[in-house]
């Protein structure tokens, strides 16, 4: 199994004042991240079908996405798709 | 103040990313890495528009002190506003980081109490265990051959700092691997009667001194900063200096590499603002050395401000390295002259030279980056 790519990883300002809010935004992959989507289609004894509308599950997502800063704060997750995570937090 | 954030993304699976770390900068908004000169105004406590009114007294150490984990564990791993009247002795195990703090020292009598206002030499302690300063001004109130600024196998990185006065201003060597970022070096005391030199076969007695001098690491950054590399004026035994061929205090190197302990790899100089010194960026063959090969360096994007003290009637090297030492020629490059009043007018705006090779293409040759200019 391949190990996650952290493609990218960007501030929403190169500088900030302290006291004002950051926003992180961390673009990761993962080769063996799939979406995986299921159709189930049932047919009865006269030929009739009905089929359920596709379900998904992710294969392989990311589990965490843990941003560490030096000097110390708190990054809050405020958005997540598939391969974008994003943090705000309180500039020191 | 440099801010900067590591991110790891962890699968479902427990497979983990290799860390990425990317900076940004908090509270002066007008100085940028490398972009912008270290000056006085811009380095130590002048990046918070501080003075040292703004050092509490309880916070001002009037006499050596010593940082060790009792310390650490009484004052934090990021203490900020201190003034250390004294030596100081870092010993902890755990890493610290000094913020817009004062360290410069004692007066003393008879031999120097420690080799440097900052000593990191404790080799015992894990390799992560070092001491960095951030908007702090490392000077030395009474300057002394024996005393460097700052210096040890423990240091951490520099950033935004005012640094002057030692013998020489950054000593280390491995592990160490500090960064020095956006400071601003300058002022180092020259002496006449340096023991460690005493059958020098040019200057006997004359300090080597260097304003950051690395004997073995494995990768640091010298990125942005403000290199003078002239002698301190009024202080030690210039006078001998100015009188014995260097009228203009250009003595010294800005970036001395050594490897001595172990070899230097992945170096970087870049973006650095280079003044003064008489071969401000060197790499030389080691006498009798073990490493003197396989080192590597990127000597890249350097602003000269002015030309090195010549060798000789018109050599002026800006950079030199030993020819079997490892880096090649291509090592250098985008390294240019300013538009300064200390660069001839016709070497204004361009390009320092290729490095040409002089002398044999064996261990006696050396590669060098060089004008000629009476």
């Amino acid at each position: 199994m391949a190990a996650p790519v952290v493609t990218s990883q960007t501030y929403s300002k190169s500088n900030y004042q302290p006291g004002e809010l950051m926003t992180l935004t961390v673009n990761h992959t993962d080769l063996d991240r799939k979406i995986l989507s299921t159709t189930t289609t049932v047919t009865d004894t006269t030929g009739a079908t009905g089929s359920t509308g596709p379900t998904t599950c992710v294969i392989d997502g990311a589990a965490s996405v843990v941003p560490v800063s030096t000097p110390a704060v708190t990054w809050t997750l405020v958005a997540a798709t598939l391969n974008q995570s994003v943090f705000t937090a309180v500039a020191p | 103040m440099l801010f900067s954030t590591t991110t790891t993304v962890t699968d479902t699976t427990g497979n983990a990313s290799a860390p990425v770390t990317t900076t940004c900068t908090i509270g002066e908004s007008s100085f940028v890495l490398g972009q912008t000169e270290p000056t006085a105004a811009n380095t130590g406590l002048n990046v918070l528009g501080l003075t040292e009114a703004d050092i509490p007294a309880a916070k001002i150490v009037n006499g050596d002190l010593t940082v060790n984990d009792a310390w650490v564990t009484a004052n934090g791993s990021s203490p900020t506003r201190w003034w250390v009247k004294g030596f100081l002795n870092f010993t902890a195990n755990t890493p610290v980081k000094f913020y817009n703090s004062i360290f410069e020292g004692r007066t003393f009598t008879g031999t120097a109490p420690r080799e440097a206002i900052i000593r990191a030499r404790n080799g015992s302690a894990p390799v992560t265990a070092t001491i960095s300063f951030e908007n702090c001004v490392l000077r030395v109130v009474q300057p002394d051959v024996g005393i460097s600024t700052a210096a040890g196998e423990r240091l951490g990185s520099f950033y935004r700092c005012d640094i002057s006065g030692g013998s020489d201003l950054i000593d280390y060597w491995a592990p160490a691997v500090p960064d020095v970022l956006g400071c601003y070096l300058h002022d180092y005391s020259f002496w006449a009667n340096d023991p460690k030199h005493v059958n020098d076969g040019s200057h006997p007695g004359w300090s080597h001194n260097d304003l950051i001098q690395n004997s073995g690491s494995a990768g640091a950054d010298v990125r942005g900063n403000a290199l003078w590399c002239y002698a301190a004026p009024d202080v030690g035994d210039v006078a001998v200096l100015e009188a014995g061929g260097f009228p203009g205090r250009d003595w010294g190197t800005s970036i001395m590499l050594t490897p001595s302990t172990s070899r230097i790899t992945g170096f970087m100089a870049e973006e650095n603002w280079v003044y003064g010194g008489q071969c401000p960026i060197c790499l030389p063959l080691q006498s009798g050395g073990s490493f003197n090969n396989g080192n590597s360096w990127t000597v890249r994007n350097n602003r000269h401000g002015d030309l090195p003290h010549k060798y000789g009637s018109n050599s002026r090297q800006l950079i030199r390295w030993g020819n079997t030492m490892g880096p090649a020629a291509g090592s250098c490059s985008g390294n240019v002259f300013l538009s300064t009043p200390g660069v001839p007018a016709a070497l204004r705006g361009t390009a320092l030279p290729a490095a040409v090779l002089q002398g044999n293409n064996d261990a006696s040759g050396q590669l060098m980056v060089r004008v000629l200019q009476t």
